[in-house]
């Protein structure tokens, strides 16, 4: 194909370029789970947040560091247990002694204020804690004692919870829950990937990472993917497929009638329309296709169905009806 | 809006994709009407095959059937309206341009003005899809699939080519159609065999076997016609034997192969009653009334009626020798107005007559002889009147010419009886004196005769074998209704145990069903005392104490039914039936009809090890108990 030159082009070539560097520098030290890795860079640059699920074990942790790293971007990381207080991850007032001996309340900033926040477990912390992250993940700003506090350009929460072990813990509710844009499950690695993994972390070996993408960088690059074009046609199979999450819409098939309680939320689809264009411009087209749609419908719209009962005590899993949605909303249907 | 140069280059590249998929929609257009003029042929075929009707309008033209509906299918493939977003849809994913065309097609289709910020993405899309457009091939995007469109094509052209040529359909033949072979076409249910395997059923089978070997040797199917006649019944005795046809196949059949018998039978008479025939019995007439009023006196004065016949077969020579074929079809027909019996009956009788008179008249007579001759005489007169009468009855179809010929045949022997004995009674002494010259004017006589008695004798024989022939072919004839009856007969049964099967079944089934045979399966006895079913140690055999399966009382109300014919010809089997507790059910008071298990038995397949369970059983059963 004949390569157009313009200045656009260029701007999506390199964007591009940077991620898969980044892909790259982070696949030196995570083996394998490479759905999670593109996850949670498509999550990067949309700017939404990301719950990753999985046994523990598995990286979740390490994978959150090593992003940012990657992306030199200032991380922390909250392990939430149910006895942590909202102060102690927004941050509180102190009272502090000051110049001359005079003492005065200066706010000391929680690990919420970074660019990456790891809330490791974050189903074992109580709601009100939880809540906590409501206002940061959603306004991007915290409010302590009446007094607002802006959070930093890129805020990126990477939540982990455990599947398994469910007693004490406290499931996130719905309104927390649809403010992640993708829920990305990390599965039990293969055999080569967990022999590599063995080699890797056993030796005396240490694998250095070198940040490979800036702040301000990322900052450009979320801007340019909101720019990506995506074609009514495609929009309108969007919209088909979030209609088809409702029980209640004439577009449900017979699987979502029967086991589904509620459906997709519209930031659903906004995330996967968002989603889908980054992932255009990661693969630097300048458009949305079908295929981009149908590629991260599964991480942005699992966590957003609610089944219903019935579906609970069959066991059916939310990624099932997606798939069966995905069969059947074409996009000729909408042509 | 003003179009950029990018969008006007790529609306002109999509419009010239969209004459391009319109010229290849034409194309497939053309071969979809193609195969579809084709499949409307094949139809249209196979229908007028059924209607046995030659479409002349499929052979009228080749290309009616194929130009038409191809040009027709372009035509409309070409002025239908294209999904051009599909379209492109379909070049994308075929292409792996990733929706690209799309795109671009929708982002210079929608009307609202883009954003500034988003002019620059917009911009490069189309300068991408401008690209892309030159990238496209169609063969890409639609495969050709020769095989599958070249396919009904040639069906089509094929189907065209056979309607053109159409073989007009073979209908049916006569005797197909004669035994309802149509009917037998479209039967689909398996038919039920032919149940044949009475003892009776078989003898009636082998004897029109039989019977048919009989004619056989008489020569009595010598034509083609005839041949095949007899090739059709041979099979059908196979078949009937081999129990692989069924009862009303049969019955057609045999009804179909009567009817051809006796049309041959009628043909014969037919021919044998031309001019020629007539014009030859006429000579023969006038020949033998010459012959009979010159030797009248000779045959009185001698007083031997063997002189009539001699004088006649001398006639039938010259005859022979004038017109052989007239002769012997007037023999024919001779054989054929007197029946074959009588004919015998009558040259026994004149030899025997003259052998006897002669015998009278040459030995010296007693009283008791005379008494004897008398009574023979008398005897003779009766026969021969009566013999007449029969004759006459038989023969009054008969031409007048025949008549008169048989009359005077007759005559001149009736004259002698009477005339013989009443010259010997009147002047025995004359007699005496004139026996020595009369013998030896006899003797003369006869040697004369030797040698033309020899053709009166062959004309005899053929008679004699025609009417053996003749008998044979009645009692093919005869063979063949009796095994028809005995089909009729067991359709008649096996109608009426189907009613009271259905009868049965509402009335529900109490009691054993069981596998004896015969008398083994008598549930009570006609005094309605219940029996409790069939018993003895052996299947058919009856009168012990053992017992199958529980009995049902009955209240005596039995009546015995025999099988008749219902008003029909020929014999009946006059087996006599018991009415109630037939088989061992419960059925309180008469029932209508017998229900014949032997038949069923015979007729049902019983599997190999379920006869030898049974068997085992009643052997079993039979051992004394200690």
């Amino acid at each position: 194909m004949a390569k157009v030159h313009s200045a656009v082009e260029k701007q999506v070539e390199s964007v591009a370029a940077d991620i898969n560097r980044v892909r790259t520098e982070i696949q030196r030290f995570v083996v394998g789970q490479e759905d999670v890795v593109e996850g949670c860079l498509i999550a990067l640059l949309v700017g939404g947040h990301v719950l990753l699920e999985g046994v523990p074990g598995l990286g979740k942790t390490e994978l959150v560091k090593t992003l940012g790293q990657v992306t030199h971007l200032s991380n922390t990381r909250i392990q939430f247990t149910p006895d942590m207080m909202p102060m102690d991850i927004t941050g509180t007032h102190m009272l502090l002694e000051g110049e001359g001996g005079r003492r005065e309340s200066q706010f000391q900033y929680g690990p919420i204020f970074a660019n990456l926040v790891l809330a490791d477990e974050i189903n074992r912390a109580t709601p009100k804690t939880q809540s906590a992250l409501l206002e940061a993940m959603q306004e991007r700003s915290v409010t302590v004692g009446g007094e607002s506090f802006e959070l930093e350009r890129p805020f990126f929460v990477m939540a982990t919870q455990n599947p398994i072990e469910m007693e004490g813990t406290y499931p996130l509710p719905e309104a927390q829950i649809d403010r992640f844009l993708f829920k990305l499950v990390v599965n039990f690695p293969d055999s080569d990937d967990l022999a590599s993994i063995l080699d890797r972390t056993t030796g005396r070996k240490t694998v250095q990472l070198e940040p490979v993408l800036t702040r301000e960088r990322l900052i450009q690059l979320q801007d340019l993917g909101r720019q990506v074009e995506i074609s009514p046609a495609i929009r309108s199979l969007v919209v088909q497929l979030i209609l088809a999450t409702h029980p209640d819409k004439s577009e449900a098939p017979e699987m979502v009638r029967k086991y589904v309680r509620y459906g997709s939320s519209p930031r659903g689809g906004q995330a996967v329309i968002l989603a889908a264009k980054c992932r255009a411009m990661m693969q630097s087209r300048l458009h949305v296709a079908e295929q981009d749609v149908r590629d991260v419908l599964f991480p942005a719209l699992r966590h957003r169905l609610l089944l219903n009962f019935e579906g609970e005590a069959e066991g059916i899993r939310t990624d099932d009806i997606l798939r069966l949605i995905s069969n059947e909303a074409r996009l000729e249907a909408v042509l | 809006m003003m179009a950029t140069s990018s969008e006007s280059s790529l609306r002109q590249a999509f419009a010239r994709q969209l004459w391009k998929l319109r010229g290849f929609r034409s194309l497939r257009g053309a071969v979809l009407g193609l195969t579809a003029g084709g499949l409307a042929a094949v139809v249209l075929v196979t229908i007028c095959w059924f209607l046995r009707i030659r479409p002349s309008i499929l052979e009228s033209s080749l290309g009616l059937w194929l130009c038409v509906p191809a040009g027709l299918g372009a035509l409309l493939a070409f002025i239908w309206p294209i999904r051009q977003r599909l379209f492109f849809h379909q070049i994308d994913q075929s292409h792996g341009f990733d929706d690209l065309l799309l795109s671009a097609f929708e982002l210079i289709d929608v009307d609202h003005a883009p954003e500034k910020s988003a002019l620059a993405f917009r911009e490069a899309i189309l300068q991408r899809a401008v690209v892309s457009c030159r990238r496209i091939r169609f063969l890409q995007a639609y495969p050709p699939e020769l095989v599958r469109r070249i396919c009904p094509a040639v069906l089509a052209i094929g189907c065209c080519l056979f309607a053109q040529n159409l073989p007009a359909r073979i209908g049916p033949s006569g005797t197909l159609a004669a035994i309802g072979g149509a009917e037998l076409n479209s039967r689909l249910s398996i038919p039920d065999l032919a149940a044949l395997q009475d003892p009776e059923d078989k003898e009636a089978i082998n004897d029109l076997e039989r019977t048919m070997d009989t004619l056989m040797k008489l020569g009595g199917m010598a034509t083609p016609d005839q041949r095949q006649l007899e090739i059709e019944v041979r099979r059908l005795v196979t078949e009937l034997k081999e129990r692989r046809v069924t009862r009303a196949d049969a019955l057609a059949r045999l009804k179909h192969l009567q009817a051809r018998m006796n049309q041959e039978s009628d043909e014969q008479d037919r021919k044998l009653s031309d001019k020629e025939l007539r014009a030859a019995a006429k000579k023969f007439e006038k020949a033998a009334r010459k012959m009979l009023e010159k030797h009248g006196e000779k045959v009185s004065r001698d007083e031997k009626p063997s002189a009539v016949f001699k004088a006649l077969s001398r006639l039938a020579e010259k005859l022979a020798d004038k017109n052989p074929d007239a002769l012997a079809r007037l023999a024919e027909k001779l054989a054929k107005s007197l029946t074959d019996k009588q004919l015998e009956a009558l040259a026994r009788k004149y030899k025997g007559l003259e052998k006897k008179l002669s015998e009278a008249m040459s030995k010296k007579r007693s009283g008791a002889a005379e008494r004897r001759l008398k009574r023979l005489q008398e005897r003779l007169k009766k026969k021969l009147a009566g013999l007449k009468k029969d004759m006459r009855k038989r023969n009054e179809k008969l031409s007048p010419g025949l008549e008169k010929l048989r009359r005077n045949l007759e005559s001149p022997q009736k004259k002698a009886d009477q005339k013989a004995p009443k010259d010997r009674n009147a002047d025995g002494a004359k007699q005496q004196d004139s026996q020595t010259s009369k013998q030896e004017g006899g003797k003369k006589s006869e040697e004369a005769g030797k040698s033309s008695g020899k053709g009166a004798r062959d004309s005899l024989r053929r008679l004699s074998q025609e009417s053996q022939r003749r008998d044979a072919k009645k009692r093919v004839n005869s063979s063949m209704e009796k095994v028809s009856r005995r089909l009729r007969r067991s359709l008649e049964r096996e109608r009426i145990q189907r009613r009271l099967g259905r009868r049965g079944k509402g009335a529900g089934n109490r009691g054993p069903e069981r596998l004896g045979r015969k008398s083994g399966s008598k549930g009570s006895d006609s005094s309605g005392t219940p029996t409790g079913g069939p018993k003895g140690s052996k299947p058919g055999s009856s009168h012990d104490g053992d017992h199958m399966g529980s009995s049902t009382r009955l209240d005596g109300k039995t009546q015995d039914h025999k099988l008749g014919t219902d008003g029909k010809t020929g014999s009946f089997d006059d087996k006599t039936r018991r009415g109630a507790g037939v088989r061992g059910r419960g059925t309180n008071g008469p029932v209508s009809a017998p229900r014949n298990i032997e038949d069923e038995l015979l007729n049902a397949r019983i599997p190999e090890r379920y006869r030898e369970g049974v068997r085992h059983y009643f052997e079993l059963m039979s051992e004394p108990t200690p």
